[in-house]
């Protein structure tokens, strides 16, 4: 059970916005799709939501063909930074048609989110700000009930109290019943902890989809004086170095070795998701 | 519920084993007490659940907790005196390594650092 | 396939526009009739004399107005573009058979209204006024006469409900047909045809004998296919299938904007 892509490609004019995406996003994970402002996070996001079409390539939704099939795409729903729904319509009557359209929405727990984040269900869309307007879509991604949640930037505007609200909600509603969730964003350090699988992609192609863990465990930190950090990264294979003063911490993949000659003085650390993506990003 | 302040230096897992861990030796939780569900904890700290059941099972491994079937976990018996002696065997690596290097760093002589030791060791017991 | 919910949703997208139209030609009607008693004997009539000649204008502007809004709902609420297009053309045919009989209704209405007012108040449907009236010449005069009969009630409403079909498709395949052009697409269009019909009209101004047999040609032609009740509903529907196959290939590649 499992969305699954095949080599998906999507250009618009002469921009290359995916080139050949293999991924798949299984069942009752939490997921981060981590790219950089551009990178095709969006575009992947709007193919499988059978909004765009893929060039090439294709998908599938628990075995069967995704794009333009009632039956795949009735078992996810992508929440978009577009807002999709008529700007005349008032909060409450778009939970209505959301009830309609999906039974299981959950449409009593979706009016108490509203009344937690303030969100007033007499409100047009045309009368929302750019945070309610995120609130209002993730009220709808957290009662919707289906096997496959997309949020694509879900925080998008929102005030601390409110992410953090969202964050508890949304692992709570994991919690009790889990089902798929796919956080595209670039706020990373905010979702580092709370993703399981992490797919970070760069230019329109996946560089890489693994566990969070198993990616982290792949490098580590190592800092210390300038002298000390470069005579132990000759012959490593280092991500980036940051320097501050004559500070430098050096990110760096394999093992740590830390009973190597040049490895005294000098301090080693866990690769933090944020660091490492930056250095797998940076072009 | 314990107080807990995760950092970016070690795996979450073992920060919130760890953090189990202290409110056990300290009492705060007792033996036979209800552990923090995956849930609360999950929600709480806002990581993910796998993270948080990884941390539990730590203690589960160790005999620290234990299962109960369509209740919860609970702190077994004897888990403080376990952890103590655990926790006394990690203590000159934990601990005392990094004191001794510092007062090393500091200039500090090794019958001054033990004198200190000393010292505050008899304070606190006071 | 989510039809019914998609059903549900399209209609009730124009649900609101067809009862202020409704709302909008009673009210003129009986603001109309409020002047009749003051009248006196003076010649002011109050006539409605086929309603759905603007309904069809009504319809076609509504249609205009529906394809953007509940595409991208749908789209929103994983409704595919096929079965959004089946839902359409049921929408389509509930909303046009329902004006026709509301057309119908107001016409009767209306005529209701004349026992009170025998000569000032006349009342027909377009199908009576094309279809079943008379256009006689005696004596240098010419006359125009009326039936209106059971029947011609019950075929006012399937002549409505044909002529709306084809006029609502057609709007619907300009509205997808927009939809589907790019921004500069858009603008050649949409200024292009003016300047093409001006271009044209100049053209043709130096083929005056070949211009007159087209028209002719075009006449004879109108008058065959509109020529009796049974004909126009079979042309309108064919016209009203045409525009919807042609919506339907713009349709089933169109993505989010």
């Amino acid at each position: 059970m499992a969305i699954q892509t095949d080599k998906i490609c999507k250009s618009f004019g002469n921009v290359q916005a995916l080139k050949g995406v293999s991924v798949s996003f299984e069942e009752n994970k939490i997921y981060g799709l981590l790219g950089r402002n551009g990178a095709g996070k969006s575009t992947l996001l709007n193919v499988l939501a059978n909004r765009m079409f893929a060039d090439s390539g294709s998908f599938t939704v628990d075995g069967e063909p995704g794009g333009e099939n009632d039956r795949a795409q009735s078992k996810l729903f992508l929440m978009s930074e577009q807002t999709l729904h008529p700007e005349g319509m008032r909060v409450g009557k778009a939970f209505q048609w959301t009830q309609a359209f999906y039974p299981s929405f959950d449409q009593g727990y979706a009016l108490r989110l509203a009344g937690e984040f303030q969100l007033d269900t007499h409100t047009k869309m045309s009368g929302l700000s750019t945070g309610y307007r995120s609130i209002f879509k993730l009220i709808l991604g957290l009662s919707v009930n289906v096997p496959y949640v997309l949020l694509d930037e879900p925080v998008l505007g929102l005030d601390a109290n409110h992410r953090e609200l969202f964050y508890r909600r949304l692992l709570e509603k994991y919690a009790e019943n889990p089902f798929t969730v796919v956080l595209s964003t670039h706020l990373i350090e905010e979702v580092a902890d709370l993703i399981e699988d992490v797919v970070i992609i760069k230019a329109g192609t996946v560089i890489r989809q693994e566990s969070r863990e198993s990616l982290l465990s792949q490098g580590y930190t190592v800092s210390g004086g300038a002298g000390a950090v470069e005579a132990y990264i000759q012959g490593r294979q280092v991500l980036g170095v940051d320097a501050l003063g004559g500070l430098r911490t050096a990110y760096v993949l394999g093992e740590a070795d830390k009973t190597a000659q040049s490895a005294k003085d000098l301090e080693f650390g866990a690769m933090d998701l944020q660091k490492l993506f930056i250095q797998l990003t940076n072009s | 519920m314990f107080k807990l302040e995760l950092d970016g230096e070690r795996p979450i897992f073992q920060q919130i084993a760890d953090g189990l861990e202290d409110a056990v030796l300290s009492g705060a939780l007792g033996e036979g007490a209800q552990l923090p569900s995956i849930t609360e904890l999950s929600v709480q700290y806002t990581i993910n659940p796998a993270t948080a059941l990884k941390g539990i099972n730590l203690l589960v491994d160790q005999g620290v907790a234990y299962k109960k079937r369509g209740v919860g976990m609970f702190v077994a018996e004897g888990a403080r005196a376990a952890l103590q002696k655990k926790r006394q065997g990690e203590f000159a690596r934990r601990y005392v390594r990094a004191l001794a290097a510092e007062a090393r760093r500091l200039g500090l002589g090794r019958e001054r650092l033990l004198e200190m030791v000393a010292r505050e060791y008899d304070r606190d017991s006071d | 396939m989510k039809i019914k919910p998609s059903l549900r949703y399209q209609l009730y997208d124009q649900r609101t526009a067809v009862l202020v139209y409704y709302g909008v030609m009673v009210a003129m009607i009986l603001l109309n009739l409020l002047f009749l008693p003051f009248a006196g004997d003076s010649d002011l009539r109050v006539t409605s004399g086929g309603i759905t000649a603007v309904t069809a204008v009504f319809v076609f502007v509504v249609a205009l107005c529906s394809f953007k809004e509940s595409f991208l709902l749908e789209l929103q609420h994983g409704v595919s573009r096929r079965c959004q297009f089946l839902s359409h053309l049921a929408a389509m045919g509930v909303s046009c058979a329902v004006m026709a009989v509301a057309d119908e209704i107001y016409t009767l209405f209306i005529a209701l209204l004349s026992f009170p007012f025998p000569n000032s108040v006349f009342s027909y449907s377009l199908y009576e006024m094309l279809y079943a009236s008379d256009l006689t010449e005696a004596g240098g005069s010419v006359s125009y006469t009326i039936h209106t009969s059971g029947s011609t009630v019950l075929f006012s409403v399937v002549f409505s409900f044909f002529v709306l079909l084809a006029i609502s498709a057609f709007g619907y395949l300009i509205t997808t047909f927009n939809y589907r052009l790019h921004k500069w697409g858009k603008i050649i269009f949409w200024a292009g045809w003016p300047v093409m019909l001006i271009a044209l009209g100049t053209l043709l101004d130096h083929y005056p004998a070949q211009v007159a047999s087209m028209k002719a040609w075009l006449l004879q032609a109108c008058s065959t296919l509109l020529g009796s009740l049974p004909l126009c509903c079979l042309t309108c529907l064919a016209l009203a299938a045409v525009f919807s196959g042609l919506s339907w290939l713009l349709m089933r590649r169109a993505q989010m904007k």
